[in-house]
Formats: C-alpha cells, sequence, structure tokens
C-alpha cells in the first residue's frame, strides 16, 4: 500500500462523515426558540401595522370630506340667504295686502324707502251688550340693520335694512250696566319691509313657489274668519291674533320643508317671530297692569 | 459548487427561517445538523456534548440569521458559528493547557505519510485520544483549514503557540499511528 498523506485523508473523511442528531434535539431548540423569539408575535405584526394603516386613512378621509361638505354648505346659506332677503318680504306683504282687501279689511300702506303696511283686521259692534273694560295699545318696533357680506373676495353690496314697527292697538269697551258687549278691536300692523340692494339676479322660481304656499295660507285663514262670522260668534282679538300666528307657523314650517338644505336665516325668523311674540305679550302684561293701577290711582284720588 | 447550488435553492427557506417561521427553521436545521453534529464532534469528546454544542450553535444561527449576507455559503457560515461555538464551551470549560516552548524543527514530517487508511472512527478516537489544547489547534489547522494567524486571533494565542500545538499533536499522532499500524501488522 502506498504511503498516505494521513492529514489529507483524514480531511476527506471527515468531509463525507454525518452524525445524526438524537430525536429530540429539533424539540430542545424549539424550547430555547420559543423562549427568546415568540413565533406568533412575528406573524401579528404585519396585520396590525395594515388595520393601523386602514384606520388612519379612514379618519383623515372623514375629516378630509367634513371640511369640504362645511365649506360647501356655507356657501349655498349664504346664497340661499341673499335669495330670501330678495323675494320674500315684499311678496308677503303685497299678498297680504291684497287677500285682506277682498275680506273688506282696510289696509293702509305706507312706505318711505320701504313698504308699510297696516291693517284694521275686525271692528264689531253687537248692540245688545255693551261692555267697557280694557283699552290698550302696545307698539313694538325694532330695526335690524346688517352689515356688508363679503363673498368669494367680491363684496356684495347687501346693505340689508329692515325696519319693522309693529302697530298693535286693541281697543275694547264694555259696559256692564247694560249687560252689552262692545267689541271693538283694531289690529293696526304697520310692517316696514326690506330695503335690499343685491348685485345678483332674481330667481323667480322661488318667488312663484312662495307666492302659491302665501295664497293658501291667506286664503284658509279668511276662510276660517268667514266661518266665525256665518256662525255669529264673537270674535275676540285673541281668535284672531291665534289664526295668524298659526298660519304664519305654517308658512314657516313650509318654507323650511321645501329647501332640502337647513336655511339658517328661515330658522332664526322662526325664532325671532317667538321671541316677538313673547315680548309682545309681556307688553299687553305690563300695560294692562300699569292701566289697572293708573286708574284705581285716579279713581282713589277722586274719592 | 454543491455548496453554492445548496445555497441558491435555499434561499427562500433561510428567508422564512429569517423571520421565524419554525417549519422552515426545522427544515434547514434537518438539512444541516448531520454536518455540523460531525464538525462539533471533531472538537467535543462525545457525541452528546457535540450535539449540545451543535444545539446552542443552531441557537445562534436562527437568532442571528439576518445578519447573513448573501455573498458567503450558507453552509460555511454555519460551519464558522459552530466551530465558535465549540471553542467558546471549551474556554468555558477551561479545557484549553498550551505550553509553547517546544522548538519547532521539521514539524510537517512527522504524520506526513501513513501505511494504512483509516476509517473516519479510528481517525477521531487518535484524535480524541489527543490532549485538548494540541487536539483543537490540530483540528483547526490540520482537517478545517485554518491558518496559523487565525488559529491565534481565534483562540487568543501567539501565532508560534499555534504552531507548537500543531507540532505537538502530530509528534503525538505518529506515535499513535505506528502503534496502531503494529498492532494490525501484528495481528495479521
Amino acid at each position: 500500500m502506498e504511503p498516505t498523506n494521513f492529514e489529507q485523508h483524514s480531511r476527506e473523511k471527515f468531509e463525507e462523515r454525518e452524525i445524526q442528531p438524537s430525536a429530540g434535539a429539533w424539540g430542545k431548540l424549539e424550547q430555547m426558540l420559543d423562549e427568546a423569539q415568540p413565533e406568533k408575535k412575528k406573524t401579528a405584526f404585519p396585520w396590525f401595522a395594515i388595520a393601523a394603516s386602514f384606520v388612519g386613512i379612514a379618519i383623515i378621509a372623514t375629516v378630509f370630506f367634513n371640511r369640504n361638505t362645511t365649506e360647501e354648505n356655507k356657501f349655498v346659506e349664504q346664497e340661499i340667504n341673499s335669495e330670501i332677503l330678495k323675494t320674500e318680504s315684499p311678496l308677503r306683504d303685497n299678498t297680504i295686502n291684497n287677500d285682506l282687501k277682498e275680506v273688506n279689511e282696510s289696509v293702509a300702506i305706507s312706505s318711505e324707502n320701504s313698504v308699510e303696511e297696516e291693517t284694521e283686521l275686525i271692528e264689531k259692534k253687537t248692540e245688545s251688550k255693551k261692555l267697557r273694560t280694557t283699552e290698550q295699545k302696545s307698539l313694538i318696533a325694532s330695526k335690524i340693520k346688517e352689515t356688508p357680506v363679503v363673498n368669494n373676495g367680491k363684496v356684495l353690496t347687501n346693505n340689508y335694512k329692515r325696519e319693522s314697527v309693529i302697530a298693535y292697538s286693541n281697543v275694547q269697551k264694555t259696559d256692564k250696566s247694560d249687560d252689552s258687549k262692545i267689541i271693538t278691536s283694531q289690529n293696526t300692523i304697520a310692517q316696514s319691509g326690506q330695503v335690499l340692494n343685491v348685485s345678483e339676479g332674481n330667481n323667480t322660481d322661488s318667488k312663484t313657489l312662495y307666492n302659491s304656499n302665501l295664497d293658501n295660507q291667506v286664503d284658509a285663514v279668511i276662510a276660517q274668519v268667514n266661518q266665525l262670522k256665518q256662525d255669529n260668534k264673537v270674535i275676540t282679538e285673541n281668535d284672531i291674533d291665534a289664526l295668524l300666528m298659526k298660519a304664519q307657523q305654517e308658512l314657516q314650517l313650509n318654507r323650511i320643508l321645501d329647501n332640502k338644505k337647513v336655511d339658517a336665516m328661515a330658522l332664526l325668523g322662526d325664532v325671532e317671530m317667538e321671541l316677538n311674540h313673547s315680548l309682545r305679550d309681556k307688553v299687553f302684561f305690563a300695560l294692562g297692569e300699569g292701566f289697572d293701577y293708573l286708574k284705581s290711582t285716579i279713581v282713589s284720588r277722586d274719592d | 459548487m454543491k455548496l453554492i447550488s445548496l445555497h441558491k435553492n435555499y434561499t427562500k427557506l433561510i428567508a422564512k427561517s429569517a423571520k421565524g417561521d419554525r417549519r422552515a427553521q426545522q427544515q434547514l436545521f434537518e438539512l444541516f445538523s448531520p454536518k455540523m453534529m460531525s464538525v462539533c464532534r471533531k472538537y467535543m469528546k462525545s457525541k452528546e456534548r457535540a450535539e449540545e454544542v451543535m444545539i446552542g450553535g443552531f441557537f445562534k444561527v436562527f437568532t442571528n440569521l439576518n445578519s447573513f449576507k448573501d455573498q458567503g455559503s450558507f453552509e460555511g457560515w454555519i460551519r464558522r458559528i459552530m466551530v465558535n461555538e465549540c471553542i467558546s464551551q471549551l474556554r468555558k470549560e477551561k479545557k484549553f493547557e498550551f505550553n509553547d516552548t517546544f522548538v519547532l524543527e521539521n514539524s510537517m514530517d512527522h504524520v506526513s505519510h501513513i501505511e494504512t487508511e483509516f476509517e473516519v472512527e479510528e481517525i477521531q478516537k487518535l484524535i480524541d485520544n489527543l490532549p485538548q489544547g494540541y487536539r483543537t489547534v490540530f483540528v483547526l489547522y490540520a482537517i478545517e483549514g485554518y491558518k496559523h494567524s487565525e488559529i491565534s486571533e481565534l483562540l487568543n494565542i501567539s501565532e508560534s503557540t499555534s504552531k507548537t500545538q500543531v507540532f505537538k499533536a502530530r509528534k503525538l499522532l505518529k506515535k499513535a499511528i505506528e502503534i496502531q499500524e503494529n498492532r494490525q501488522y501484528g495481528t495479521n
């Protein structure tokens, strides 16, 4: 046998050698790996990252779209406001005038740079009964002024000036001795409308729609008044007030419902109307109390 | 060529193992553990000890897979980790005894040529009978192919000490082989 290089021979032999580990070798290693790096934690990480990114995108999208919607609403709101200012008040006042004439009620309109309207609603006398008790007069005046509105860098000279005067006088005379009652109620509503300088065009559709609604409501009120007349019932000032208020509320409601979007001016008008009403009641109450006090003072002085 | 093809074929397996995929890790373990058991067995005196060290080595392989670069062979990378693990373990056990006062002289001729082709297990026995210090340096130098400079860095010894250890190991091996051959010829 030829001499062999022992080291070279050993290298080749060791290179070919393979020793199978014991059956539990992988189990031991797996246990060590589980303690050092849990498998679930690593596999779950990407899902959390994906879920978190989706939530983030959703939040950003919501904020973005909400901001857009708000801007759009502001624009629409302003547009509608100007439309209302252009069309509403003069039309309403005119229509009321015409319809009230038909019921033989006196309407006086006086204007000074505006539409003013005075309505004398009912004056009624019943000869069999005379009653004089109270006499009330009230005057409510309110003035609203608005400053110019800036829209899209363009100054609209929306010098909106509204001046409304509601003169309300109510005279009731009662004579207890004759057991007869004379009720004279006089409602004078003077409203000075709005003077508007708007640099935009008119919207004829909204005018027509609102006009027809107003006609319907006034017709309904007149019909109810006629019905009461026919029934020969005593119509008090409160009845007429209630009817007018009801009709006005329905008009406001219709106007709000007809618009697909919320009209801030309509809502504000509604609230103002209620506020004025309550204020008027308070004034009436105060005047009534004052009158009674004055009367009793004068009577006691005479005595 | 074999190593390169193996590396190319198991790139996906390595990538999955790096992400903590237990099945991929088990497959890699089953593929390379017999070879690595052989590597560790050269340094450790028993199969059980070799397995313990090999498991520790594979643990380091799987926890440091991200640091493996595609430039070298995967098997070579694992093998280096196993050798380091063996040396680290032996150092912990304080099995190294180096004596470098010996004068080197014609050290390469001692066991250059042998008459008998030993089986691998016979060679393993001859190596096992060497003192631990001699054996480690001899295996690193003569079997694994490390240079003396690399061995000096690895074992934190001087190059001359590495050379002395190899010389002593060869001298002892020559005696052991002569005894082995004389016994064979005597029996035959």
